[in-house]
């Protein structure tokens, strides 16, 4: 019975929503903190992709919007 | 931390220019297409049709005529993300590549996203989708990389009427009301905010002004979390387990009553 109590506190422990309370600027809510000294947010860039062009020719892919890198750097 | 920043889009001022689409695709270095759709979409002269992984902006076109189209209206909104204060996707997000900015904006990481979707059915606007070059989930970022070199995001600095304005939320609720002030004293009563107040999501950072029901632009009318029944039915599973649990408790005790009483077959 002692286990079963303890499973159902657990349960609903798990069920905690921490955004559901939180405010405007109130700190990070849901956020786990998994992030590196450098956001990458544009990874893959291909501007070209699925557009059809007059002459064929194969660009290669970006590694990220460049512009972003370089603002993420400083 | 910097303080809420956000965007306050007015769609009465919008001349439907997509200038906001186009300067958030360059900015992004998104592709212009998305996957196989090179046909126009008839609805107006909306074909980007919807948020999704290489459109982090979307203008909408939305007509109104009255039956004899003798008198009509046509309003444009520039829909986007709208950084909830309350996100569902960031709160559902398995392995933390959304995050929070100190914008009080929210975030994908493409490198840290496994492409698992969970985000999609937790965002109760339908903004974010996967794109098809980085196979990871993808929206607006509010321009996070802009800001951190105390720019303004590409789109409101694109925008040529102002329809769309970027700031700190505080100052955007002032001005968002002295405007419904406005258009209710030149006698559009319809003039509402959507999103300005907490009651939806805590707030959304980028909120709109309507002029219309929301599900006329295409927005839900009372967007929720999608965790709100968690604990509701988190209780109902475990009771429902308990109840299972104590009908086959009878049923085997029940059966091993009956093999007991019954007379032993295999006796001569």
């Amino acid at each position: 019975m002692r286990m079963l109590m303890l499973l159902c506190t657990l349960g609903l422990a798990a069920c905690d929503s921490p955004e559901a309370t939180r405010t405007q600027g109130g700190g990070p809510g849901g956020d786990t903190g998994n992030r590196p000294a450098v956001v990458r947010m544009h990874e893959g860039s291909r501007p070209f992709h699925e557009t059809p062009r007059l002459v064929p020719s194969e660009t290669p892919a970006l590694d990220t919007a460049s512009q972003a890198a370089g603002f993420s750097q400083q | 931390m910097a303080e809420p920043m956000g965007f306050f889009t007015d769609p009465t001022v919008c001349i439907g220019c997509k200038a906001c689409e186009v300067a958030c695709k360059q900015w992004n270095q998104l592709p212009a297409l998305d996957e196989d759709r090179r046909t126009l979409s008839g609805d107006s002269y909306d074909n980007t049709r919807k948020l999704d992984g290489t459109h982090w902006r979307h203008v909408k076109f939305v007509e109104q005529f009255d039956e004899d189209r003798r008198d009509g209206r046509w309003t444009m909104l520039s829909d986007v993300c709208k950084h909830c204060v309350q996100a569902g996707c960031l709160e559902v997000c398995p392995t933390g590549a959304i995050i929070r900015t100190e914008f009080d904006t929210v975030v994908i990481q493409s490198d840290t996203c496994n492409g698992c979707k969970a985000c999609l059915g937790a965002c109760p606007f339908g903004v974010i989708d996967i794109n098809p070059v980085s196979k990871t989930a993808q929206k607006c970022t509010l321009c996070y990389d802009r800001l951190q070199a105390g720019m303004e995001p590409a789109c409101s600095q694109a925008c040529p009427t102002d329809s769309i304005v970027f700031g700190p939320v505080r100052e955007l609720k002032e001005r968002a009301g002295r405007r419904v002030d406005q258009l209710h004293a030149a006698g559009e009563k319809r003039a509402v905010l959507y999103g300005a107040d907490e009651n939806m999501l805590g707030g959304l950072n980028a909120f709109f002004l309507l002029v219309d029901k929301p599900e006329v632009y295409g927005l839900p009318p009372d967007p929720k979390m999608p965790t709100r029944h968690l604990a509701t039915g988190t209780l109902a599973t475990m009771l429902g387990a308990f109840v299972v649990g104590l009908v086959s408790l009878f049923n085997f005790r029940d059966r091993r009553a009956g093999e007991a009483s019954a007379p032993d077959r295999d006796q001569p």
